[in-house]
Parts: C-alpha cells; sequence; structure tokens
C-alpha cells in the first residue's frame, strides 16, 4: 500500500505535479507508515498563522512588484551610472551593482533579468564590450543579490532555520549583517575581473550635473534603500515593520507621486504578487508538516549519523555541501530548495560545528550560482527567451562569471569570519 | 457554462485577496506607529496580521491553480514532444486532487474542535471560522485541481 503511493508520488512528479503536492503526499505515506493520525496536517499548516516574521514576506514582495512595475530600474540604473560610470570598465561595474539592488528588492524571480537586462545589454554592446562578455552579465547578474537586504529567499532561510532550532540563537538582522561582506566581494570580484578584461575601453569623464540630474529624477525613491537598510541594520526597525513600511512607501510613491502605476492596475499587481507569496508559503506549510515528521522519525539524527561515518572531516564535508548545493540550485527553484533541505541540513551541519547563519550565507551563495548553472539553470532559460539567443550561447557566456563566483563561494565557505564579522561588535 | 463561473470565481479569489492584503498592510503600519509614537502595540493586531497571512497563504495558493502558478519541476515536460502535455498535465492535476481531498479531509476536525471548545478568536470572530480557512481552501484546491486536469495549461 505504501509502495504503491510511493510509487503513484514518483510518477505524478514527472508529471509535473506542483511541489507543495509532492511534499505532502511524502509527508502523507511517512505519517501513514508509522500509524500517525493524518489530523497533524491541518495541525502543522496552521502553524502558518504562528509565525510572526511571515508578514514580512508579502509585503516585501508587494513592494518588489510594484517598484518593477514602474521605471524604478531605469532610475536606478542612471543614478548609478552619473555615479560610478567613470570607473575602468564603469559600466560593467553600475550593471553589477544595480542588477544585485534590484535583485534584492524583487527577488531573484527573473524581474532583473527582464527589466534591467534590457536597459543593460544594449548599453553594454554600444560601449563596446563584446556580446558575449553582456551577455554573460546581465544573466549572472539576475541573482547577485541574494545575500542583500531586503531579499526573499534569506528572510525565509531565516524562518525556517528558527523553526528547526539547533541551539544557536540569532536574528533576521543578523543573517543580514553576514551577508555584506559576502555580497560585496561578489560584486568586487566581478568587477576587478572586467576592469582587467577591459582595459581598453576608453573611460568617460565625471559629470556633477549628471548625478545631480539623475538623483533629482530618483528623489522619491531614494530614500527607500536608505530607510530599510538603515532602519533594519541599526536595529531601528523590526523586519516586519520595515516591511510595511517599505509597501506602503513604494505604493505612494509609485501610484501618488510618479503616477507610473495606475489605481486600476492595483488589483492586479496585488493578485500576482500574492498568487506568488500564497504559492511560496503554502510550500513553506508543506515543510512544516515534512519537517515534523522527519523529527519523528529522527531522520536528521540519522543521516548525520550517515554522513558521520563517512566523513569526519569538517572540510570534506563543506566541499560535499557545496556541490550538493550546486546540484540542487541548478534543478530546484530556491524556496523549494530552502524549505526542503533547511531542516535536514542545519542539524547535519551543525554537527560539523558550523554555524546557521554561516550555513545560510553558503546556501544562498551555492543557491546564486545554482540559477544559473547549465543545463537547466532557471536564469538561463529567462535570458534566452528575453534575448532572444540559443541557450548554449548563455552556456558559454556565463561561465568566466560562474569562476570568479566560484573563487569567491569558496572564500566564503571556508572563511566563516567573513560571514560571521558582526559577532564581535 | 463552466467558464462563467470559473470566471465568477476569478473575481472572488481576487476580491478576497486585495481585502486580505489590504488588511495586513494597515494594520501592520498602525502597528509601526503605535509601536514607535505611542509606545504601545496591540495584541488582537498581531494575530490579526498573522492569520490574514494564512488566509492570503490558501486563497493566493487557490487561485495560483487557475493560471499554473505552482512551483513545479517540469523537466519531463520540456523534454516530451507537445502532443505529451495534456497527459502530463491530467495525471498531475489529479494526483494533486486526491492530496488536497485528503489534506481537506482530516484537517475537518480542526474546525470540529475549535467549535466544541468555543475557542475564542480575534475580537468577535470566534477560532473556528478562523481555522475553517484550511479544510475549505483545501477542498477547493483539490475541485480546482481536478477541473484543471482537462483543461490546457495557461502560458
Amino acid at each position: 500500500m505504501i509502495f504503491l503511493g510511493f510509487v503513484a508520488l514518483v510518477i505524478a512528479v514527472l508529471c509535473g505535479a506542483p511541489l507543495y503536492v509532492v511534499i505532502l503526499g511524502v509527508a502523507i505515506l511517512g505519517f501513514l507508515a508509522s500509524g500517525i493520525d493524518l489530523v497533524v496536517i491541518g495541525i502543522e499548516l496552521y502553524r502558518i498563522a504562528d509565525t510572526p516574521l511571515l508578514v514580512a514576506l508579502p509585503l516585501f514582495t508587494f513592494a518588489g512588484y510594484i517598484l518593477a512595475e514602474a521605471n524604478t530600474s531605469k532610475r536606478l540604473m542612471d543614478v548609478m551610472r552619473a555615479l560610478f560610470g567613470w570607473m575602468p570598465a564603469g559600466l560593467a561595474i553600475v550593471g553589477f551593482a544595480t542588477c544585485a539592488i534590484f535583485t534584492a528588492l524583487t527577488g531573484a524571480s527573473g524581474v532583473t533579468i527582464v527589466a534591467l537586462g534590457a536597459l543593460l545589454l544594449p548599453m553594454l554592446v554600444q560601449s563596446g564590450y563584446s556580446e558575449r562578455f553582456s551577455l554573460g552579465l546581465v544573466t549572472s547578474s539576475g541573482s547577485l543579490g541574494l545575500l542583500i537586504l531586503p531579499s526573499v529567499p534569506l528572510i525565509l532561510y531565516g524562518i525556517v532555520a528558527q523553526q528547526v532550532n539547533v541551539g544557536e540563537s540569532f536574528t533576521i538582522r543578523d543573517l543580514f549583517l553576514a551577508g555584506l561582506v559576502p555580497a560585496l566581494l561578489m560584486i568586487v570580484a566581478l568587477s576587478i575581473w572586467a576592469s582587467v578584461k577591459h582595459r581598453s575601453i576608453p573611460v568617460t569623464k565625471f559629470n556633477a550635473r549628471q548625478v545631480w540630474k539623475a538623483v533629482v529624477a530618483a528623489r522619491w525613491e531614494l530614500p527607500l534603500p536608505i530607510v530599510i537598510l538603515g532602519g533594519i541594520y541599526s536595529g531601528f526597525f523590526a523586519i516586519s515593520e520595515a516591511a510595511a513600511i517599505t509597501a506602503v512607501y513604494a505604493l505612494i510613491v509609485e501610484v501618488l507621486l510618479y503616477r507610473e502605476v495606475s489605481i486600476k492596475r492595483l488589483p492586479a499587481v496585488i493578485r500576482e504578487s500574492m498568487i506568488m507569496v500564497g504559492s511560496i508559503i503554502l510550500i513553506l506549510g508543506a515543510a512544516l508538516v515534512l519537517t515534523n515528521y522527519f523529527v519523528d522519525a529522527q531522520i536528521p539524527q540519522k543521516l548525520f549519523e550517515f554522513i558521520n561515518v563517512q566523513i569526519s572531516n569538517p572540510i570534506v564535508f563543506l566541499i560535499l555541501l557545496n556541490l550538493v548545493l550546486l546540484a540542487l540550485g541548478a534543478v530546484l527553484d530556491i524556496f523549494s530548495a530552502i524549505v526542503i533541505m533547511v531542516p535536514l541540513l542545519l542539524p547535519v551541519a551543525a554537527g560539523y560545528g558550523i554555524h546557521p547563519v554561516h550555513l545560510g550565507i553558503i546556501f544562498m551563495a551555492n543557491m546564486q550560482i545554482g540559477y544559473f548553472t547549465p543545463p537547466i539553470g532557471m536564469n538561463l532559460f529567462i535570458a534566452s527567451y528575453r534575448f532572444d539567443k540559443p541557450i548554449v550561447d548563455l552556456y558559454r557566456a556565463t561561465l568566466p562569471f560562474m569562476g570568479v563566483l566560484l573563487i569567491v563561494l569558496v572564500l566564503i565557505t571556508y572563511i566563516p569570519q567573513l560571514s560571521l564579522w558582526y559577532q564581535h561588535f | 457554462m463552466l467558464t462563467r463561473i470559473l470566471k465568477y470565481l476569478r473575481w472572488f479569489e481576487s476580491g478576497l485577496l486585495v481585502s486580505l492584503f489590504l488588511v495586513m498592510l494597515l494594520v501592520a503600519c498602525a502597528q509601526v506607529i503605535a509601536r514607535n509614537f505611542f509606545g504601545t502595540g496591540f495584541l488582537w493586531g498581531d494575530e490579526l496580521v498573522r492569520t490574514a497571512v494564512l488566509w492570503t497563504t490558501m486563497v493566493g495558493a487557490l487561485a495560483a491553480i487557475g493560471q499554473s502558478g505552482h512551483i513545479r519541476i517540469d523537466v519531463i515536460e520540456r523534454l516530451l514532444p507537445d502532443r505529451w502535455t495534456p497527459i502530463l498535465n491530467a495525471v498531475a492535476n489529479l494526483f494533486a486532487s486526491l492530496i488536497c481531498i485528503v489534506v481537506a479531509y482530516f484537517s475537518w476536525d480542526l474546525i470540529v474542535w475549535e467549535f466544541g471548545e468555543r475557542g475564542s478568536g480575534i475580537g468577535f470572530i470566534p477560532s473556528w471560522i478562523l481555522v475553517s480557512v484550511i479544510p475549505c481552501a483545501a477542498f477547493a484546491m483539490g475541485v480546482r485541481h481536478a477541473i484543471q486536469a482537462f483543461r490546457p495549461r495557461e502560458k
């Protein structure tokens, strides 16, 4: 009976059944096998209403949808270009920084490639960058902001990790403080590589008038990052408070001040963003149900004991962790990967003495690269569709970017202080 | 006929999602103002926001089914020729329907318990209404998946 159910489940997965159904299916089979009353499913799902932090997800996601709907990406890039465009390979650096900020605001759902890539790609090619480099830049930068506030995946990691609780307590703010240095390191490493590769491209002059013009155009949106970043990093706002302020602020600015999103359009934006949020939180709820079964069946402990027999060295474990996460990031979307893998990985990693915050940063860095890992990283498909290029071209274009980011990934993984520096303040 | 019903359902979902979102946004903002300027929060406000998140999740997930908005692994579908798509779609949705109905059936007891215990909810809303969204939405999702099994996938 259980075996038949399992076969049905595998067939459903292959046919493309929604992931929440698959996770619930596994949990139901597990409960049936160990004779637990299925009423536990409803009880666990109700825990969604028991997690105060979750409200940050709908509010930040809505803000991201509103910003993506308006011309925020263009204004953001104009400001960045006026500020940093004069540096060697300035436009490439502007591209990295702008994509990172926009991805942090909107989530790595491909919006960055669609909205910013279309602006950035022709600009890069016109300024003398090769088409291959330009394509690689816009494709690989579409997931660059995962470690920067208010990235929804990192918030979700925090929520899931706190549910698992391995003894080390931490806040969402700790996670974002920890992500600062690794995120900067990635942008700096990519920028150095780009400026060495494109030394020959003529630099433009710094123009104060241009800066003023760009800043004036973006005057209503510029306070937003300052309020969120300053408010959360300094500890003045809780995450959910900052989310509420961001949502209201974005709403007022884009609908009333810039008037780029009409009031008539709002219900559709709310509907679309809440559908996105609903499908993510439902997967989280389903994962809570499954975790309940895992804990009951002591699967994390068994997994740790099994791995610990094979691998006693934390360094070897970290190498393996990176390989597994890279593969996972290429196959699964980031939200499912977090809710399914974190409850399993966190206790195992804690057994090797890895801090949950450090694990979170490693997790995100891997997922970020997984987004454009051949053959099926999601951003490769989005870019291929958006720029009308064969996907094989994108494999080749993104490869050097992946190389640079892999080097940074190794640094982040083996130097925990890069993430855990905040503990000394 | 069915198309008409689905259209009304879509309006209903959208209306619910917009209302729930506005509740979340307004109450969460009121809390920020209350906490930072008057030094007090109100407890029922937090409860209301958290419950609205649960309701948004369930209604959003229901609405997602109609537009194939749920996250899934579609590698096989990409590899097989297009004429296979309706078969894959039917199998996946019928399985999903079954799971949703199982969840709805077994979480019905939540309502029964809360109703029997007269659990206190938020203000004048009794707690059995707050939890009712789980079995009700799960049931609606089961029905929606069953319908979707025999309709072409959008996008």
